[in-house]
């Protein structure tokens, strides 16, 4: 019985898949042509078990296109919310690779995103919500959207703590939130050094579905930083971490290099309350644990309390 | 292998900080705003595009309605953010020329260097630096302070812009009270030299008084400085008052209105500035606004009438009426059509003047809000009026109407 619904659900996350395919473009011509999704509908299953099974599509190192979020996208339950998701296998282009999303405001709606980087064993090492990416008014060609950048970390080539996936999706709160605009005539007056007119500004409801801007600028390739640090690591690790990383576990560092972002720790929490709820105890110390490895240092503790008030 | 790895660690975590440090200066970078009109037009006749206005009006109607290129760069930068201080300094270059030539330089001889720039704004403004005063503005240095406008005659009512200083935005528990002291400076009628006028200007602002509502009540008191010199000469030094009450209604037909009702005298009749030579009394009432008139149409519309009675008898009424219309194909593309009338009847019984102006423009901008900008669009203006009328470009004045057509572009940001 177990193996019949797997299969269901295995086959339901192929056509998701191939639906999210669909819902990516690089062109543009189709703005404004798709209604956007206010709210995950209820019937739609969570597209996979767990965030290695997602659907990732490769981005390749020059990435500038369009993805949008509507029905055909596939869900997954995240821990902080069931939500429409892209997913994207990152390019492994070395140092300095900066990702640009842009969410764009469509007929007074807006998709607000969170970012999920996930190393590559999809351990999500870092996290970024509604703070990294502000809200930015309309100006010139562009429309009133939110805009935030991600540098990865990715230290060189081949190296499995490299940053690998990237996850767009929108938590339960975000989804449920609002952005104030800034009204144009208010922008007008600004440009003109004029005093604005006092006038409320216009509000853009948040939906589970939108329409962003998606552009990877590929830094110059690692060999800058190679140049730089040969002298000081010489030639060695290159090809020890260049193999298949699910056979070098032991390639990974295990110590965390610096601490993670409050985000991070955030999501992690929020698995283990979950975990903690569903009762599964193993699952809640296995987060902790790793949550400890991508430099979530406070996640064990938390864990430690939630048990001590029970 | 280890061994290496704790050998570099100091040196990435320097690198780091230095790429970090780099990395944040975009964050802080130069704000870049800004203003343009250009294009080229010309009249059905032959010739150079001609700009209509009624003798003595306060203003023009603009679209299709533009003979000049006119700019402004500013650059602006925050310098200082710590524990909610902040400091900002602003600057603002503003160029305007014939639009006739390709080269045409501020300075020089020679037909075509018609070209001004001026220095209109370079400031500093402090935020939180008076702890008495949480919220509030320390500025100084030439400013655009707190000019309203209208945008389809671009007409300034109430502009005391100028070199000054003040303190913005104090918070009072009513609304927000501002106090600036501005200069202008206009030429003593006797003597011909220069008279510095200043301006106490207070204006307490955003007072809620409806849903969606608020006030802004101002008074500003203008008078002239006179050297011995001038004094002795006996040039005029008239003071003068201005106040405006001015009400903002929000989610107003989808937009917004605005109500202004001004009553000035003698050296303050006009917009803001002293001029240290007028004696009488202006009444003046500005409405205007912008409506959503259906998911494809906004239109903006204005109406003034101003009365200035001055005991010279130069004065005049000012009746003034406008909308523009803009319907909208598509996110890039919009017809607009304005249409414009002024009346002036002067105080001395001289001839009255009435144009009426009709603009059709085709427009291509990136958005569909009334404000959106920048802007390319081809229009065919139509004025007519009686009486005397203030002309550019080559339309005979002795002619009662004009024909013109043009492709003008205008960008702010």
């Amino acid at each position: 019985m177990n193996k019949l619904i797997n299969i269901a659900t295995l086959s339901l996350a192929a056509a998701l898949t191939t639906g999210c395919i669909g819902g990516m473009s690089t062109t543009t011509g189709a703005a404004g042509k798709a209604p956007l999704a206010a709210t995950v509908p209820a019937d739609r299953a969570s597209c996979c078990d767990s965030l290695a099974a997602l659907p990732y599509q490769p981005l390749s190192a020059d990435f500038n296109g369009e993805i949008l979020l509507d029905e055909h996208s596939p869900v997954y339950a995240f821990e902080d919310g069931r939500s429409f998701f892209a997913a994207f296998q990152l390019p492994d282009a070395g140092s300095n690779t900066r990702i640009e999303l842009r969410s764009l405001v469509e007929k007074g709606a807006l998709f607000q995103p969170s970012v999920l980087l996930l190393d590559s064993r999809f351990r999500p090492v870092r996290a970024f919500d509604s703070a990294a990416f502000p809200y930015q008014p309309a100006q010139m060609l562009t429309p009133d959207s939110l805009y935030g950048e991600i540098s990865l970390r990715q230290s060189y080539a081949g190296h499995p703590d490299n940053e690998r996936y990237l996850i767009i999706y929108s938590s339960r709160e975000q989804q449920q939130g609002e952005t104030q605009l800034l009204h144009p005539a208010k922008a007008y007056a600004k440009a003109k050094g004029n005093e604005p007119p006092n006038v409320p500004d216009p509000i853009a409801r948040h939906s589970a579905g939108g329409r962003l801007q998606l552009k990877v600028v590929a830094g110059r390739t690692q060999s800058l930083g190679e140049t730089l640090l040969k002298p000081l690591i010489g030639d060695a690790p290159a090809p020890a971490v260049a193999a298949p990383v699910a056979n070098t576990p032991a390639a990974l560092s295990e110590e965390p290099t610096e601490p993670a972002l409050p985000e991070t720790e955030a999501y992690y929490r929020a698995a283990i309350d979950r975990a903690l709820q569903a009762n599964d105890l193993d699952r809640a110390l296995r987060l902790a644990e790793e949550a400890r490895r991508v430099g979530a240092t406070q996640v064990r503790d938390y864990l430690l309390q939630k048990l001590q008030v029970k | 292998m280890s061994q290496n790895k704790n050998k570099i660690s100091a040196a990435p975590k320097v690198l780091a900080a230095m790429v970090a440090a780099m990395i944040s200066m975009p964050a802080a970078a130069v704000d870049f705003h800004g203003y343009l009109r250009s294009g080229i037009g010309a009249t059905s006749d032959g010739g150079d595009q001609s700009c209509f206005q009624a003798a003595g009006a306060g203003a023009k109607y603009r679209l299709g309605n533009e003979c000049e290129t006119y700019a402004e760069i500013a650059l602006g930068k925050e310098l200082y953010n710590e524990n909610g201080r902040t400091f900002y300094v602003d600057s603002m270059i503003a160029y305007v020329s014939d639009q006739a030539n390709d080269w045409e330089a501020t300075r020089g001889e020679g037909p075509f260097n018609n070209g001004t720039s001026s220095i209109r704004q370079f400031n500093v403004q402090a935020k939180n630096v008076i702890d008495g005063l949480p919220g509030a503005t320390l500025w100084a240095g030439k400013r655009y302070y707190k000019r309203h406008d209208v945008h389809i005659n671009d007409f300034y009512y109430w502009d005391v812009s100028g070199p000054g200083a003040g303190i913005e935005d104090i918070e009072t528990g009513v609304g927000k009270l501002s106090l600036a002291w501005t200069r202008n400076t206009s030429t003593g009628d006797l003597t011909e030299t220069d008279v510095a006028s200043d301006v106490l200007d207070i204006r307490l602002g955003d007072i809620k008084v409806n849903q969606d509502g608020a006030l802004e009540l101002g008074f500003d008191y203008g008078s002239a400085g006179l050297t011995e010199a001038q004094e002795l000469a006996g040039d005029s030094d008239e003071d003068g008052y201005l106040f405006t009450v001015e009400h903002t209604q929000g989610n107003w037909f989808g937009g917004f209105n605005k109500l202004a009702l001004q009553y000035a005298t003698d050296g303050m009749i006009g917009g803001g500035h002293n001029n240290a030579t007028g004696s009488g009394d202006m009444f003046r009432l500005v409405d205007q606004g912008v409506v959503q008139l259906s998911d494809s149409i906004e239109m903006m519309y204005v109406g003034i009438y101003e009365d200035q009675d001055m005991d010279n008898n130069s004065g005049r009424k000012w009746t003034s009426f406008g909308v523009r219309p803009v319907f909208k194909w598509n996110d890039v593309m919009s017809t607009a059509v304005e249409l414009g009338y002024d009346d002036v009847d002067p105080q001395n019984g001289g001839e009255d003047s009435q144009l009426t102006k009709l603009t059709l423009a085709q427009q291509w901008s990136a958005g569909t809000s009334f404000w959106a900008r920048p802007q390319i669009r081809a229009f065919v203006t139509y004025a007519i009026w009686d009486g005397p009328v203030w002309l550019t470009g080559d339309v005979d004045a002795g002619e009662d109407d004009g024909l013109t057509f043009g492709i003008q572009a205008e960008a702010w940001w």
